[in-house]
């Protein structure tokens, strides 16, 4: 690359959801912008080479092989190493970490970052969760409160295109949606049940809210009901990268996207108190080069942001650019989950659903609001659905033989259950820090990670399955039972924190715009800022934050302030 | 999020928890294009212990599973290909003690077959074949009853649960036990359907 092309009005780290959300904001506003991508690149639509195959064309028909186990073994941990979307997951061997105690990270190294696999889940944080840390004690307040960012949600929703249905429930607030993916019979009527229980006046089923399009958008059709999405969607019909922000960035003819390009620091310059460029090893080639930029947003994600802050500005502050808060890296926080509850419900043997509806239920959060107050702080959510018992049920039933396959073939009973996402606290002790005795493939000192959960965490797990037994008792169902399958940190793959927002530089690493307080040109936008993580899923967070964020430095620079 | 994802993870899940990687791969993909040869002379026992999975040995496996699985007014699990997926993903999925346990278990039911009914399987009237693998259902059903989280399945309930999910994700199986519909195109959450109507394939 030739040396006039090494300078632009900003530069954007990451291509996942928060970069994307940077790139679309900083071009539309008018600015030259860089993004640089470690991984490859995967075109919309031409690289979704596995979606539209069917069951039987996969050799193990999506199971993991005892190779792909090996070649992988932390993704192997979970659901999440099977064979039909394997190419975008990142090499675990490449890029190794330190786990002081287990943490399951689960990556995404290319453009498009975890767009392409997330789950959807979209949920705004309300008033509540932002005014947390405040109330209770905890950490420090937020910087920001609900009204401010609640416009916010408002534009990033009706890009993104979020289904869902209005409530009017003050710790979920109701956002700008398209039509929500409705409940079904079942569900419905399990839901009229439990309205109608002494438990309905706080506790609710209602649709998910998801980032599948109910309603076409430019450029993108409605969802199709495949529910093949983490294979990438042929209509665009869900929000990723590829389908939405990077089509949008290029239409404005001021991006330049770089795969292949892993930013090892950020360059410091301490006159004037801002980075001036990232420095970039080339993925393949090992070379380094440099790239100027008047902004910096740092997009890489909660752990990887944090890594590259830690990795720079080092002669100035050991712990790296953002470390003089003495919180850079702290507070590390992700959804602990994979426990609930599961019944049947009796009848509706005449009815089932067309269709694979990419989402399920949502149960809002209804612990300690109100007069529902526990022995915890703070609290979770559920997600879950009903279905009819398909063909895997012939595992475990007693049975073989002709007679047995054809009912087999035919749908079971009605089964309902939903798993609990709960809130970590941000715990100064969760953290993580540079391990300079391992390098990884690229020479990086590594990250240590240092993660658990604590009394809060396992005093809400007991009530996370109780309470879901009794939701299910009050929703009709029968044969209730509770089940938790562990968790260890990581495994939710909301990782959060970090790098958080707070008021004040003695104890925070950004300010309310996402400013590094001590590079007031570099902003963080992922989920490493989050001051305390609330139990709804966050990415719709990260892209209303990284909207904002992206109309400030513009205001800004225009001020000229940056 | 459904049930029906829920359990046939945990199967998957089970059968994966004992991994502890290192394992040379035979077989492979490769096994799948083996052609089995249809004989009618009676035979001896087959030895599964040691060797990898033969012609005979997916002859064999075709043949109990298309016991569990058989021809009805759709096609069976021999006519899916279920035998040369087990021979696949025992191999390639398996840990070399499940595996050893797997094919152990595979001996004792021939063994069962040749001492209670004086026949390796093969050669045995599909009524007696069913038997067979009946005995071995209720065996594994009840073990499976108590068996502990973390401690191998019971070699038959592998079997069957591999059998299970390799027919219901064919194209036989999909296509033609199930209903297989692409793309949808659009949801329905309340559809009314006929007592005898086949459910939905998975995708
Ligand atoms: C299976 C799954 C289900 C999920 N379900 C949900 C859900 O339902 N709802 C929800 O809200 N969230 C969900 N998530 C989480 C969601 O995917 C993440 O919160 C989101 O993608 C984070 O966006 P991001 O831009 O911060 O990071 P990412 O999307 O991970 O993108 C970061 C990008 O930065 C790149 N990068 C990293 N380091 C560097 C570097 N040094 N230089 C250059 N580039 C770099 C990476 O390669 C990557 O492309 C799910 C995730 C997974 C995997
Ligand atoms: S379910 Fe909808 S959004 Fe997901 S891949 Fe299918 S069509 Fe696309």
């Amino acid at each position: 690359m030739s040396k006039t092309h090494n300078e632009y009005d900003a530069i954007v780290v990451g291509s996942g959801i928060s970069g994307g959300w940077a790139a679309k904001e900083l071009t539309e506003k008018g600015l030259r912008v860089l993004m640089l991508e470690r991984g490859k690149n995967i075109e919309h639509i031409k690289d979704y080479v596995n979606a539209s195959k069917d069951p039987w064309d996969f050799a193990h028909r999506g199971r993991p092989t005892l190779a792909m186990e090996e070649a992988y073994p932390v993704l192997k941990r979970d659901y999440v190493l099977n064979e039909k979307n394997l190419d975008w997951w990142a090499s675990d061997q490449d890029s190794p970490y330190t786990e002081v105690k287990r943490f399951d990270w689960f990556r995404g190294y290319h453009v498009g970052g975890r767009s392409l696999l997330w789950g959807r889940q979209s949920y705004r944080l309300g008033p509540l969760d932002f005014e947390a840390n405040a109330k209770e004690g905890v950490a420090v307040d937020w910087p920001v409160r609900y009204e401010e960012i609640a416009p916010w949600y408002d534009y990033v929703e009706r890009f993104a295109g979020i289904a869902g249905s209005k409530e009017g429930m003050e710790q979920l607030p109701d956002g700008e949606f398209q039509p929500a993916m409705p409940l079904n019979c079942v569900e419905e009527w399990a839901a009229g049940k439990l309205s109608a229980s002494s438990l309905g006046s706080t506790r609710r089923i209602i649709p998910g809210r998801n980032a599948n399009l109910t309603q076409a958008l430019p450029g993108r059709a409605p969802c199709q009901y495949r529910n093949k999405c983490w294979l990438g969607c042929p209509y665009g019909a869900y929000f990723s990268t590829q389908s939405s922000t990077l089509p949008a960035a290029m239409a404005t003819g001021r991006l330049t996207l770089q795969p292949y390009s892993i930013v090892s620091e950020l360059i410091y310059d301490r006159n004037t108190r801002k980075a001036t460029g990232v420095r970039v090893t080339d993925a393949l080639s090992m070379e380094t080069r440099e790239f100027k930029a008047r902004i910096i947003f740092v997009c890489a994600s909660t752990l990887n942001s944090t890594w590259l802050l830690m990795r720079s500005a080092r002669d100035e502050w050991e712990g790296g650019l953002g470390s003089s808060s003495g919180e850079l890296g702290h507070n590390l926080m992700d959804h602990h989950f994979r426990l609930g509850a599961s019944g049947n419900i009796d009848g509706f043997t005449d009815k089932t659903t067309y269709g694979r509806r990419p989402t399920g239920f949502y149960i809002p959060r209804f612990q300690n609001i109100g007069a529902d107050k526990r022995d915890f702080l703070r609290g979770f959510g559920y997600q879950g659905g009903a279905g009819r018992d398909g063909w895997s049920r012939a595992v475990a039933e007693l049975g073989v033989g002709g007679k047995f396959k054809d009912a087999m073939s035919r749908p079971g009973g009605w089964s309902i259950g939903a798993t609990a996402f709960g809130e970590m606290l941000p715990y100064h002790e969760n953290r993580v820090w540079l391990d300079e005795e391992r390098l990884d493939k690229w020479g990086m000192p590594v990250l240590a990670i240092d993660c658990e959960m604590k009394e809060n965490e396992q005093l809400m797990r007991k009530a996370m399955m109780d309470d879901m037994a009794e939701i299910l008792e009050a929703a009709g169902a029968r044969n209730v039972h509770t089940w938790d399958s562990g968790y260890w940190p990581g495994m939710g793959i909301h990782e959060m924190g970090t790098a958080r927002m707070g008021r004040d530089p003695a104890t925070s690493v950004l300010n309310e715009w996402n400013q590094v307080w001590d590079a007031k040109n570099v902003f963080v936008t992922d989920g490493s800022f989050m001051t305390s993580n609330a139990c709804q899923n966050p990415s719709l967070t990260y892209m209303a934050f990284t909207a904002r964020a992206a109309d400030y430095a513009v205001e800004e620079l225009k001020r000229r302030n940056l | 999020m459904s049930t029906q994802t829920t359990l046939s993870r945990r199967e998957a899940l089970r059968a994966a928890t004992l991994v502890l990687g290192g394992t040379a791969l035979t077989g492979g993909a490769g096994l799948l294009s083996l052609t089995v040869p249809a004989t009618a002379e009676a035979r001896r026992a087959l030895a599964f212990a040691e060797a990898d999975f033969s012609a005979e040995h997916i002859a064999w496996l075709d043949a109990v599973a298309d016991t569990i699985l058989p021809d009805t007014d759709t096609p069976g699990a021999r006519a899916a290909g279920v035998g040369p997926f087990l021979a696949l993903m025992v191999t390639d999925m398996y840990t070399p003690a499940e595996q050893a346990h797997f094919r152990a278990g595979m001996d004792e039911l021939e063994a069962y077959a040749l001492s209670t009914e004086g026949l390796g399987f093969m050669d045995l009237p599909a009524e007696r074949q069913l038997a067979v693998v009946e005995h071995f259902d209720a065996q594994q059903h009840a073990f499976e009853q108590d068996r502990e989280d973390g401690t191998m399945a019971h070699a038959f309930r592998m079997l069957k649960e591999l059998t299970v999910f390799g027919y219901f994700t064919s194209e036989v199986g999909c296509t033609q036990a199930l209903v297989y519909v692409a793309i949808p195109g659009r949801y329905d959450p309340c559809m009314t359907r006929d007592e005898d109507d086949r459910d939905w394939a998975p995708h």
